[in-house]
């Protein structure tokens, strides 16, 4: 069985990889939708980046499942959902929509500027204001708070 | 004093060490994480009211023995 510190940092780890099987997919995805008209080598990457994406998604899917089996084997639930773990959560949230709200705002003089398919910015606005909350409460989890 | 001058000082360190218990241990006991403990001794983490009076149950002292203002 898992201690708290093994279980704190296993969730950690598993919302980084998370995150970067999430960034690989959609990215890709808008990527190959981007260039579907052009075609070429950067399309069939994009197109395979997409398809390796999404297979580590499912292997990121698989480790939440395998992680909630440890927290449940330790009865551990309410132990990591600690103060401090909510504190953490709710700053990356806080993060994640200062980020979406600064892109969109920014979004739209941009559109002034460039001209640009304006779904493909909010779809990977929306990727981002994913994955940017999920990494940075990783990131808080990990740091060593010690003096 | 201001509040916003002050911030929250504690002995937690050295009452945990009177009971030789360790971070790890003193957590267990409160139900919350190593780390939890870590950052309130480092002045990182202020705790809740209900976090400390549960410590203060623990180390069995009062909470003002534990908690006490001090200057940033």
């Amino acid at each position: 069985m898992k201690n708290i510190d093994q279980l704190v940092h296993q969730r950690a780890m598993t919302l980084l990889f998370a995150a970067f099987a999430f960034g690989v997919w959609q990215f890709a995805w808008i990527g190959q939708d981007f260039l579907k008209s052009t075609g070429g080598t950067l399309f069939q990457v994009a197109g395979w980046s997409t398809v390796v994406g999404a297979l580590l998604w499912v292997v990121a899917c698989y480790y939440f499942v395998k992680y909630s089996k440890h927290v449940k084997q330790a009865k551990a639930c309410n132990v990591l959902n600690d103060e401090l773990t909510q504190r953490n959560r709710a700053k990356a949230y806080m993060m994640g929509y200062v980020t979406v709200f600064s892109l969109i705002w920014l979004l739209i003089p941009a559109t002034d500027f460039w001209d640009f398919e304006v779904k493909y910015a909010v779809r990977g606005i929306a990727a981002i204001g994913i994955i940017i909350p999920l990494v940075y409460f990783a990131l808080l989890e990990l740091k060593d708070e010690s003096e | 004093m201001p509040l916003d001058k002050q911030q929250l000082g504690n002995r937690l360190r050295e009452l945990r060490a009177k009971l030789n218990l360790t971070q790890a241990s003193l957590a267990a006991q409160v139900g919350v994480t190593r780390k939890t403990i870590n950052t309130v001794e480092n002045k990182v983490f202020t705790p809740s009211t209900l976090l400390a009076l549960k410590l203060s149950q623990v180390l069995e002292v009062p909470v003002e023995e534990i908690f006490y203002l001090t200057e940033k």
